[in-house]
């Protein structure tokens, strides 16, 4: 006979708590078999040493409305001239897509190079960085 | 058409004389040429959506979407004298700092969101008129003057080139075609050779 005790001391066991265990590894255990384990437990039951478990992931949405400053990359080109480039030596970029740039804090060569997503710029402007960056 | 926007032109009678290698004489013409420079210097300022000459002390209201660059309307900043966010007062260098293309940065957070958050009040535009703006002015309010003259030459109808009596003919310019320069009412303000100059004013 099964007694089913109170709900509350049930235990619980759902996706977003195995999630919050971090990633499954594969431990071996002291009689020599490996299975897989939430990185949490394995940790806990002493399979693996606390200093291989992975950092928490940064996770910006999540923090505080008053933190979310603190999650931006420092404003070092927006407001230091000597820093920043003038993008609109670029053939074919405009004041008004030089601008647009700034506002989203591209304000070097550099940085202009490696941003990925240039969506907010117009399709004239996008295909003159593109063609810049062939150069 | 004697009262003229308080705003300057960008040129001048003289340098329309230049520009047609003739002198601008009497009071009708003198006024016909100050229009032309009042019409071209509103449509370059109209294209450019800048005011480009110097306005001191202007003062904005701006709308912030709450990212830690903000930019103020009118090329070229020459200061910023009072930053305002939400009403309090900011200070440059520890709150904020311009920065290109009239940015304006946020020192250590992103700028108060909401509309008209933000309020600035700041000195901009040209205290000299760039050479190839007054250039532009010059040239196209110069095409303006020049097709009054020939509309009031045929009475009023633009776009004349020669006109006989006998059998009445009459011979219409060519000109209209390319760039739309014919008659003083049909002629397109600024030409795209024109514009492509003003391209880099303009936001």
């Amino acid at each position: 006979m099964t007694i089913i005790g109170d709900r509350k001391t049930w235990a619980v066991d759902n996706k977003e708590i195995r999630m919050g265990k971090g990633p499954l590894v594969i431990v071996r255990h002291p009689d020599g078999h490996a299975s897989k384990m939430y990185l949490e437990d394995a940790v806990a039951a002493g399979l693996v040493p606390a200093a291989k478990g992975l950092p928490a992931g940064e996770n910006k949405m999540m923090l505080p409305v008053e933190d979310k400053a603190a999650a931006h990359p420092p404003l070092e080109n927006a407001g230091a001239g000597e820093a920043a480039d003038d993008l609109t030596t670029i053939a074919g970029l405009g004041l008004a897509s030089a601008r647009v740039l700034v506002a989203n804090g591209v304000t070097t060569f550099a940085q202009l190079r490696a941003a990925k997503n240039l969506s907010y710029l117009s399709k004239k402007a996008q295909a003159a960085v593109e063609a810049w960056r062939r150069v | 058409m004697s009262d003229y926007s308080p705003a300057p032109s960008f040129a001048t009678v003289a340098d329309i004389e230049l520009v047609i290698q003739q002198p601008i004489v009497g009071p009708d013409k003198i006024q016909a040429a100050n229009f032309g420079l009042f019409s071209v210097s509103a449509a370059i300022r109209n294209y450019c959506r800048q005011t480009l000459y110097l306005v001191e002390n202007d003062q904005v209201i701006l709308d912030s979407g709450g990212g830690r660059v903000i930019l103020l309307p009118q090329l070229p900043v020459v200061s910023v004298s009072v930053v305002s966010e939400n009403g309090l007062e900011l200070v440059t260098s520890s709150h904020y700092l311009l920065g290109q293309f009239g940015s304006l940065g946020r020192i250590g957070r992103p700028w108060f969101r909401g509309p008209g958050a933000v309020a600035v009040t700041y000195t901009h535009g040209y205290a000299v008129i760039p050479d190839d703006i007054r250039s532009v002015t010059a040239r196209a309010a110069s095409r303006l003057y020049q097709a009054g003259l020939r509309a009031a030459d045929s009475a009023g109808v633009p776009g004349v080139v020669s006109k006989s009596l006998g059998d009445f003919a009459v011979t219409y310019g060519a000109e209209a075609a390319a760039e739309g320069t014919m008659g003083a009412s049909g002629a397109r303000v600024l030409l795209l050779s024109e514009k492509d100059l003003l391209d880099a004013y303009r936001v």
